[in-house]
């Protein structure tokens, strides 16, 4: 359970009291803009924010940093693929077959780092925002297209309820495995046929309990009157502050930055 | 197979923001063939300590030892098979385990994993679902189509079919009604004896703890509070309450019978027979009549 990625970790700082909507809008103005992004100025604007943004929510950064490291095997799986297969620009190193170029070194940097920034912003908005208030900010900001019947509220239920039961089937998982472990059930190891059995013997009660949980679920939904989002009202309301404009326009002005500063 | 615990702390999620210690400095020694009956508030770590008892868990500081095995945080988790086949756990809801299409295989799961022929766990299997009280026809139904109390049975069936040493029971009768509460605990009480099994029981119910173990250990926050036979336990009646717990029924009972004719009933009135026969000796004995 060392990986942070989707992981509130609860705290009082500036970010965490954000209205969930400008954080959301944030995060997904950042990820399109981390596409604008191509020279070294402008990735060294975004990693500037980022950190700004990542120091602010009051979390230790060694912490965030650990979190991230089961996804760092990956960023430099695509550093190498990039270093090594790009063939642009001088020739700087050859071992044997392999060259490593110059262009191919920057590509390989880029692009890995975008990828890292991506990460680790969603890890910044993850970190700092409840899975609810996600959801309340999506079905918020999505609401007008009810308009055009799609079915937000319904939609962000679905969501809302995924996210709420993740932590309860990771607990199950973990006590059936070891009721099963008790029994004498081998999971890090034995044979293709032994493994095979050992994920029936997890995954079979599992599902079984997820199925009568959903229908536990509806009947009490159905028992205290829920009949869908029509005339619904809200528990928990967004509030709007100056400090998330703050957030929203300094977003945006990464992003202009980045269209004058790129090339 | 003797159990011994040195200085046991368990720390969840150790090193992360999300660490949870759950076990503090705990000493613990139960003798080979007792009965013991672990009681404590909900969260005092009471399912931590039993999952160190076959290496679900591993301390994080301190020893276990069970028989020749000793388990520290530098335990691999495959050396740990043949320690699970002699110790038992029956968790917390057991039935939530089942996954089998029929109530056999379910059975047989466990002595196969542990290297049993298959003619020998359908032996076991057969003889399990007796002792839990169920007929032989069950075996070839599903575990699903039965009732929340056969569900239950069988599960501990499937536990029983591995033939541990040491039985560890986890809140075993927790949600049943009270006559199959009985039987199941009867059945425990049996099979202590016969096979002469080491057992280990958490239960809230403290009439369960009076009338089958030797000792009775009392967990608060993650640590041992007291260990004792259940009279020395329960003769502190206040102490107990105090912190939250109940005493069995008849020793409240013994106390206000007491504050009533001030006199003191000598026995330690732990079951209903205890009570009646103090009760008796009070007022026949010669004293009263
Ligand atoms: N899987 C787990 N992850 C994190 N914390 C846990 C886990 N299991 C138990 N705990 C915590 O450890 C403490 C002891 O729990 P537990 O041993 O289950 O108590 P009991 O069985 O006496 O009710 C509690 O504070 C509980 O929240
Ligand atoms: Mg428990």
């Amino acid at each position: 359970m060392n990986v942070i990625i989707g992981r509130y970790v609860p705290s009082n700082s500036v970010i965490h009291r954000m209205d969930p909507r400008a954080k959301l809008l944030a995060m997904l103005i950042y990820a399109a803009s981390v596409f604008l992004a191509n020279n070294g100025v402008t990735y060294a604007m975004l990693t500037a924010f980022l950190l700004i943004l990542l120091l602010l929510l009051r979390v230790p950064f060694s912490f965030i940093l650990k979190g991230l490291r089961p996804v760092l095997w990956i960023v430099l799986f695509t550093f190498l693929l990039h270093a090594f297969l790009t063939k642009e620009g001088a020739a700087l190193y050859q071992i044997g077959e392999l060259a490593i170029y110059e262009g191919g070194l920057q590509k390989g940097v880029f692009i890995s780092l975008r990828f890292l920034l991506l990460i680790a912003m969603t890890t910044w908005l993850t970190i700092s925002t409840t899975p609810v208030e996600v959801t309340d900010a999506v079905e918020s900001l999505f609401g007008p297209l009810k308009r055009f019947r799609v079915p937000v509220h319904e939609l962000a239920l679905m969501m809302s309820i995924s996210l709420r039961f993740i932590p309860t089937l990771m607990e199950e998982t973990e006590k059936i495995m070891k009721a099963q472990a008790a029994r004498g059930v081998d999971f890090y190891g034995g044979s293709f046929g032994e493994r095979i059995k050992a994920m029936t013997a997890l995954l079979i009660p599992l599902f079984i309990h997820a199925f009568q949980r959903a229908e536990e679920l509806a009947t009490a939904m159905e028992a205290r009157g829920y009949r869908g989002g029509e005339g619904r009202t809200k528990y928990r309301l967004l509030t709007w502050g100056w400090i998330d404009t703050c957030l929203l326009a300094s977003t945006i002005g990464i992003t202009i930055l980045l269209f004058l500063f790129r090339t | 197979m003797d159990i011994v615990f040195e200085q046991v702390d368990y720390i969840y999620h150790a090193n992360s923001p999300f660490a949870q210690r759950a076990l503090y400095e705990v000493d613990l020694a139960i003798e080979h063939g007792t009965f013991v009956a672990i009681v404590g508030h909900t969260g005092s770590g009471k399912s931590t300590l039993l999952q160190h008892l076959n290496g679900l868990l591993v301390p994080t500081n301190g020893k276990v030892r069970i028989g020749e095995y000793t388990l520290t945080n530098r335990q691999k988790q495959k050396q740990l098979k043949p320690l699970r086949r002699k110790v038992g756990v029956v968790f917390q809801f057991p039935e939530h385990q089942l996954f089998e299409e029929t109530v056999e295989k379910d059975i047989c799961f466990g002595p196969l994993n542990f290297g049993v022929s298959e003619d020998v766990a359908k032996q076991k299997a057969k003889e399990a679902l007796a002792l839990v009280g169920l007929p032989e026809q069950l075996l070839s139904q599903s575990p699903f189509d039965l009732s929340g109390g056969q569900m239950r049975r069988v599960a501990i069936a499937g536990i029983l079919a591995m033939e541990p040493d040491v039985l560890v029971l986890d809140e075993p009768t927790a949600g049943l009604d009270p006559s199959g509460r009985k039987e199941i605990m009867e059945l425990f009480a049996r099979l202590h004896q016969e096979r002469q099994l080491t057992t280990v029981l958490v239960t809230h119910n403290m009439e369960d703890a009076a009338k089958y173990a030797d000792y009775v250990v009392v967990m608060r926050q993650g640590t041992v509070w007291k260990t004792g036979t259940p009279e020395a336990i329960f003769h502190d009646v206040d102490a107990l309450l105090q912190i939250g717990l109940n005493v069995p029924e008849t020793v409240l009972l013994k106390r206000k019978f007491e504050e009533k004719i001030g006199r003191e009933i000598p026995s330690p009135c732990l079951t209903e027979e205890q009570l009646i026969d103090g009760i008796k000796a009070l007022f026949f004995g010669g004293r009263l009549s």
